[in-house]
């Protein structure tokens, strides 16, 4: 009767065991893109899209640079084109 | 590597054109800005004030639009910075000189400092902007280009290839081309525009006129290049060109 027990015990323990470790290995890919952190997600590819987008932006950085530059340049020769004598 | 190179360039040119201004209290050269003839000690003191308020409030302005600048870098900054309050320092002591001189001939003397050891408007305020906006196309546009440069070519020659034709990569040649000239013109550009002193300008008054063509010459180039950047970017939005 003891003996009984302790194998039905034992089997139990072996299926759970056997169980839990099944799903592990079988979790759809829907399920494995849910549970990504979002610095892996991050760390993806951009699309071309968005890396077009990043290229974009850069150049209205470029944009800015340059009408910050001729903004300097138009006054310093506005202050040229002053009289600086008598 | 340009840039270190061109930000110690100005320090050192800094330094050199401080002391060069403070060496010229006496010019040496022609004299172009005499008080007209017949003054009293009052007119002079009178329009010495004007003129130095002048120059202090134009020095007070380009000290305004200098620190409001988000394109320099701080090292770079602080040189212009560092120019421009010296001579506004230097123009509220030549603005108390004057007011405190007790004859015609101090006043006289006194009066032509404003003009021709400072050189607030033809010399002080010009190079800070020109030497502004150097720096600025020097280390935000051109690199900014050239990374962009190296981002499309990537892409034309991998995952767009199929994208890729004759009058993109055109463009990228161009592109880089420009860059290239743009680099040429400003080498050095920041250092010998912060090099001119009002001596030498007494001298040459042509001196800065140019050291401004090559900044010029800069930004229609670094425009050029934004623009066949621009054009491979619309041509990959499209899948065009």
């Amino acid at each position: 009767m003891r003996s009984t027990r302790s194998a039905a015990f034992a089997a139990a323990v072996f299926l759970l065991i056997a169980l839990t470790g099944c799903a592990g290995q079988g979790t759809s890919p829907a399920a494995a893109t849910s549970s990504m952190t979002p610095s892996a997600v991050a760390s993806s590819p951009p699309s071309a899209g968005d890396d077009l987008d990043s290229i974009t932006q850069e150049l209205n950085g470029v944009d800015d640079s340059l009408t910050q530059a001729e903004t300097d340049a138009a006054a310093g020769d506005a202050a040229a084109a002053q009289a600086d004598q008598p | 590597m340009k840039k270190p190179s061109i930000r110690t360039g100005i320090i050192a040119t800094t330094v050199a054109c401080t002391t060069l201004i403070g060496l010229s209290a006496t010019p040496a050269f022609a004299d172009t800005s005499s008080p007209r003839p017949g003054r009293t000690l009052t007119q002079i003191q009178a329009d010495g004030a004007a003129k130095t308020a002048q120059r202090v409030a134009s020095l007070t302005t380009g000290i305004r639009a200098i620190t409001a600048d988000t394109h320099l870098s701080s090292g770079d900054k602080s040189t212009i910075l560092s120019t421009l309050n010296s001579d506004l320092d230097s123009m509220k002591s030549v603005q108390s000189k004057i007011a405190a001189d007790t004859t015609k001939s101090e006043a006289s003397a006194d009066y032509k400092t404003i003009f021709t050891t400072y050189r607030v408007y033809a010399v002080a305020l010009p190079q800070s902007r020109y030497a502004a906006a150097t720096a600025n196309l020097d280390s935000v546009a051109i690199p900014r280009l050239t990374d962009v440069h190296g981002r499309l070519a990537a892409r034309l020659a991998g995952k767009d290839a199929s994208k890729s034709t004759p009058a993109l990569q055109a463009d990228l040649t161009d592109m880089s081309s420009q860059i290239t000239s743009a680099s040429t013109s400003l080498s050095g550009l920041a250092a010998a525009v912060f090099a001119v002193t009002p001596a030498q300008y007494n001298s040459n008054h042509d001196i800065l006129k140019a050291l401004k063509q090559k900044l010029t010459a800069a930004r229609a180039a670094l425009k050029q290049a934004r623009q066949d950047a621009k054009a491979v970017v619309a041509a990959l939005h499209t899948g065009k060109h």
